[in-house]
């Protein structure tokens, strides 16, 4: 099998990563608020992020594309029970198998670690590229 | 010679009762005896469902990798299962070859009396205290 436990978690940060750079306020707002959440995104990276505060849809097709496995569904289910730790529980759905990981996370560290112009620059630095997915794993849970 | 001849039949009912009482667990450690790399893309009907193989290419080899999924559980730690007439889940509770905890969900179905695999789930759990000491079947979280 070749989705690795880290690349299952940091991937979920990179999705969500994606939401956020599309709309800052409704995925903060689905992610922050108390109960549960759900992310799912098909073969085609057509992703949906929902929860009480409201949908929202983009693609998450460049992400899925950077794993190295074909992935026909990713699953995810968020329970935020107060304050900015959010649990997780993601599926991805293999050709044969399916795939669980379940971790949770500091929402703010999140969305501090690299929303920022200074840091999608560093980004574009190949050499910065490896600490930032270091730094998303620390974050997603090792 | 009277103590072999008692030995043997022990060992030969203690057979009998795994496969008596462990059905599905018994299915699952031929798959993990039988299955390799260089047959796997003849016998995958005899282990897995003609649903879960419906448009898969078995000689493809990332789809090889997954149907050898049991090759990712380098230690058995334990196992459980629980049939209910021709459906079952087994729960197979172990570690990959960096001694890292992982669990198998699987579920079975009963055709032409053998279990063969409907779906596997394969859960990437953080520590050993995620393992659970009954047989968890894949669509009971999986949605």
């Amino acid at each position: 099998m070749d989705l690795k436990r880290s690349e299952a978690k940091i991937t979920i940060g990179k999705l969500l990563e994606v939401a956020y750079s599309q709309n800052k306020g409704l995925t903060t707002k689905i992610m922050a608020k108390v109960g549960n959440a759900k992310l799912t995104v098909d073969q085609n990276g057509n992703a949906i992020l929902s929860g009480s505060a409201g949908v929202l849809t983009f693609s998450g097709k460049p992400v899925l594309e950077k794993i190295g496995v074909k992935i026909k569904r990713v699953s995810v289910n968020f329970s935020n029970e107060g304050g900015m730790k959010v649990g997780y529980s993601a599926t991805y759905s293999l050709e044969i198998i399916s795939v669980t990981v379940k971790g949770e996370f500091d929402l703010e560290a999140l969305i501090t670690s690299c929303s920022g112009l200074l840091c999608q620059a560093a980004r574009a630095l190949k050499g910065r590229h490896q600490v930032y997915e270091m730094e998303l794993q620390k974050i997603m849970g090792e | 010679m009277k103590y072999i001849l008692i030995l043997t039949a022990l060992f030969l009912v203690a057979c009998a009762t795994i496969s008596k009482d462990e059905p599905l667990y018994s299915a699952y450690s031929k798959y993990k005896a039988e299955a390799n790399k260089e047959n796997i893309g003849t016998l995958s009907s005899t282990y897995f469902s003609a649903e879960l193989l419906k448009g898969k290419n078995t000689s493809n080899s990332e789809i090889q990798k997954q149907l050898l999924f049991k090759d990712d559980m380098a230690v058995t730690h334990n196992h459980f299962e629980r049939i209910n007439g021709t459906q079952g889940c087994l729960t197979v509770n172990g570690y990959d070859s960096e001694k890292v905890p992982l669990v198998f969900n699987i579920e079975y179905l009963r055709v032409n009396k053998k279990w063969i695999i409907k779906a596997i789930d394969v859960q990437l759990v953080n520590s050993e205290h995620e393992f659970k000491d009954i047989a968890i079947c894949p669509y009971e979280y999986v949605n």
